[in-house]
């Protein structure tokens, strides 16, 4: 039986056993859409541990005793209900799999990766799932296992267990694969609509960028360059340079603080005509890709090996009001 | 007693306290610097209502007419230099007035310390001052500016309106705090963005179950947002006055945010803070405008913002010294807004001696009190000795007839129709309803709340850079400034169409 999927052997289809996370970047990938690497740790992973451990049985009962309009006892049945999985230990075979894999996309170096929840469920609520569930950015590798038993666990978060109850999924049968992919120490990250919001133009769009983690875009902190730029021929319509002074970059222990950006750079634009180019050209293949305008989170910053960097899609979602 | 040919400068929600200060700062000498050693010593302040000798007001517009054509836009740099660094400095030391968490620990001689700036209005409130004079320097420019303008269009054989030329150039150049503050909401709003459940929730639920919401699954956020609420909440405060907005005000504001899409939203507004640079920068070319003219208009946006700055420091020291002055009223047995109609010295010999001035009087001079100075120091009235005063001073003024349509001054242009409402004074604020038209005198930092309902601004006072001018601009509401007669001549409940692209009132139907 396999536990573990790369992204490239994952398509849409198999909702049933990546979650839609997992689903979702390995259809971005087989679009040849560049994502951060990564691969998955499949929902039968986690049936397994439930069957070697025999914990299946004992989640059932204590699940059937939660009265979920009562706070209390669902809070009390989460504790009860994590413990009991965060105490059993990993099968092994699953265990050595996962760090083989590890091993396997990230070479021996010491990359952070983010492992996020991906529930898998009937193709109709799995939607419903989404960000229920818990993420940990930043996991190095001696932490990997414990973190996949963490997001295991978080289908019994208060939270989660509130909601099944509420959304009446208590019933259907619901599962987690967990997503482990590079966290990417970019160089320039940023935002691009795919639509030019503002004008509404649907031949241009407007692509925005910082130094550092792209963080400080959505949080405020930096006012990033902007770049429009003409979606038949690219060519650029208008650059916006602004000076920054603080960038957001992530430390070696994991979490991020600002430092202060080079002298140098300050003023410059943050990304060539060449690159803007590249970039925007990959923001039209998943707009046409999903057949709709999208808001896109991008990254630039080291590949796999660290030998060269190159553009990652980190986000892409439907822009659905304009 | 002598009496002056006073002319109105505005009308201000003002506590004693406050008119007292300004009369006392505006009694120095008001630009040093520019070698101007006189202060207004003819100002008379009755129930907040501010009123100047109009020989002073021309002397101070001469001065700076001469200025002007002697040294042009290094006259100018240096005013603003000046107006900027006063300011920013009465904003940043605002906090000195903060108290010790154990305020009740304190003794009456430390909160005497800390009050005792008061008793110095110049270094407390400069801007006070300032303010007056960058309005008559306005008076000053403004028809220099335009002729400017003509004479740059007549050469280039250009059809557009001067006046709305001039407005498309006087946009604001840095963000207001009002906009900063709102742009930082919008910031914690696209934080929230990231997790689609919790916008989901969010959107449908009371801003107390947010506040449960955002505490269980997103503690940060709900810091970030207490957070943001400790360093805007004293844009509500209005000079002394106004609530601290409360958490769940902030809530329901991020909650209808995200409502819309805030990640599209702060692109939008980004992209017409470059627009609208762009299009000044195409204007000036456009005009074939030359360096120097170009650098007068950069520095009368400057002007601008510095105005703006200036009553948000009084809006700052108001929220900075709220605490101190309820404390020392505490102490007192007063109300907050009693302390307000003390004087600085009776506030530090009461914190001595105890309440050296009865009660009575303090209710007396809430009703009405008024400060005059006619060259002789400050005169302090109260009750009926103030209302006395004023009649006596000041003469009803004889009322303009009506007319269908009148002028005024563009100060963002656009076209509106709408119900009129009539705010002759901050008291009657509460009746101004969304999407009316907002008349009055003059607006001011008092005038905020109706402003933000309004669809349209028009006043009896002002010109490009007055409140109402420089607010309509970071608001985008259409307003026609120094109309003379708007607010009498138009009814409440009229149907009024304000052509602020022409500059002109008309009257559809009368209520």
């Amino acid at each position: 039986m396999e536990f573990i999927k790369a992204f490239d052997q994952l398509s849409k289809r198999d909702v049933r056993i990546a979650g839609g996370k997992g689903a979702s970047l390995g259809e971005m990938t087989q679009a040849g859409i560049r994502v951060p690497p990564g691969f998955v740790v499949l929902a039968s992973a986690f049936e397994r541990f439930l069957e070697e451990t025999d914990l299946d049985v004992e989640l059932e009962a204590i699940l059937k005793k939660v009265r979920h309009k009562d706070l209390d006892s669902v809070e009390r049945a989460s504790v009860e209900l994590r413990d009991l999985i965060h105490n059993a230990s990993m099968p092994k075979d699953i265990a050595v799999e996962i760090l083989k894999s590890y091993d396997r996309v990230f070479g021996k170096q010491k990359t952070l990766v983010a492992v996020r929840s991906s529930a898998t469920a009937e193709d109709s609520s799995v939607a419903s799932w989404a960000g229920e569930l818990e993420s940990y950015l930043e996991t190095p590798r001696g932490k990997l296992l414990e973190r996949v038993k963490r997001c295991w666990s978080s289908l019994f978060t208060p939270r989660a267990i509130f909601y099944r109850f509420e959304k009446k999924l208590h019933k259907s049968p619901v599962s987690v694969a967990v997503v482990i992919q590079q966290m990417v120490e970019s160089q320039i990250a940023g935002v691009c609509f795919t639509v030019h919001p503002v004008t509404k133009d649907r031949n241009q769009m407007v692509i925005e960028a910082v130094w550092g983690l792209g963080e400080t875009i959505v949080g405020g902190m930096v006012t990033p360059d902007t770049y429009v730029v003409h979606k038949k021929d690219f060519s650029i319509l208008d650059v916006n340079i602004n000076r920054q002074e603080n960038m957001m970059v992530r430390k070696s222990a994991g979490g991020t603080h600002l430092v202060p950006v080079a002298k140098l750079r300050r003023e410059r634009q943050k990304i060539s005509g060449k690159q803007l180019v590249e970039l925007a050209a990959l923001c039209k293949k998943i707009e046409s890709h999903y057949h709709y305008p999208q808001d896109i989170e991008w990254a630039f910053g080291p590949s796999a090996n660290r030998k060269t960097s190159q553009f990652y899609i980190v986000q892409s979602r439907p822009i659905t009001t304009l | 007693m002598k009496r002056i040919q006073w002319t109105r400068y505005g009308k201000w929600h003002t506590p004693l306290l406050e008119a007292w200060m300004m009369l006392r700062a505006m009694d120095e000498p008001l630009l040093p610097i520019l070698g101007y050693s006189r202060g207004f010593t003819h100002v008379l302040s009755i129930d907040g209502e501010c009123y100047l000798d109009p020989i002073q007001w021309e002397q101070l517009k001469r001065h700076f007419h001469k200025l002007w054509k002697r040294r042009g836009n290094q006259f100018l740099r240096s005013f603003i230099e000046y107006n900027r660094s006063i300011t920013t400095q009465a904003f940043n030391r605002s906090s000195r007035f903060k108290l010790p968490d154990q305020r009740a620990s304190i003794t009456n001689k430390e909160l005497r310390a800390l009050f005792k700036p008061f008793m110095d209005p110049v270094s407390v409130m400069p801007p006070m001052a300032l303010n007056w004079t960058i309005t008559a320097l306005a008076e000053v420019l403004q028809p220099i500016v335009l002729e400017h303008i003509d004479m740059l269009k007549t050469r280039r054989r250009l059809r557009e309106r001067s006046d709305l030329l001039l407005v498309e150039l006087l946009q604001p150049r840095t963000t207001a705090h009002l906009i900063q503050e709102e742009e930082q909401l919008l910031a914690i709003a696209n934080i929230v963005t990231l997790d689609p459940n919790l916008r989901r929730r969010i959107i449908n639920s009371s801003p107390s179950d947010i506040a449960v919401l955002l505490k269980r699954y997103a503690p940060t956020i709900l810091l970030r947002l207490a957070n943001h609420r400790r360093t805007y909440a004293w844009l509500a405060v209005i000079d002394w006055w106004g609530s601290l907005p409360s958490l769940s005000s902030y809530l329901r504001r991020l909650r209808e945010m995200l409502k819309g899409n805030p990640r599209t939203e702060r692109i939008k507004r980004q992209t017409e803070r470059r627009q609208r640079e762009l299009r000044i920068r195409r204007l000036l070319a456009h005009l074939d405008a030359p360096p120097r003219f170009r650098h007068t208009i950069d520095y009368l946006r400057n002007l601008l913002d510095s105005k703006l700055l200036q009553w948000d420091t009084v809006s700052m020291t108001g929220y900075r010294t709220r605490p101190l002055l309820t404390e020392i009223g505490r102490r007192l047995g007063l109300s907050y807004e009693d302390v307000l109609h003390l004087l600085p010295k009776e506030i530090m010999r009461s914190l001595k001696e105890g309440l050296v001035v009865p009660k009575s009087e303090v209710a007396r001079r809430i009703r009405n009190h008024a400060v005059m100075n006619i060259g002789t120091g400050l005169l302090v009235f109260s009750g009926r000795n103030a209302i006395t005063l004023y009649r006596q001073q000041l003469p009803s003024i004889s009322r303009q007839s009506g007319t269908a349509g009148f002028k005024g001054t563009i100060a963002y242009p656009g076209i509106m129709h709408g119900r009129v409402r009539i705010i002759p004074t901050v008291e009657s604020l509460r009746k101004m309803r969304e999407g009316e038209i907002l008349v009055c005198p003059m607006t001011n930092p008092d005038y905020m709340p109706a402003i933000r309902k309004a669809k349209a601004i028009v006043t009896d006072e002002g010109g490009i850079l007055c409140h109402a001018a420089i607010v309509a601009r970071e608001l985008k509401i259409p307003t026609i400034t120094g109309t003379k007669i708007a607010s009498q001549t138009l009814k409440n409940g009229d149907y009024v169409e304000v052509d602020a692209t022409a500059g002109i009132v008309r009257r559809v139907s009368s209520a």
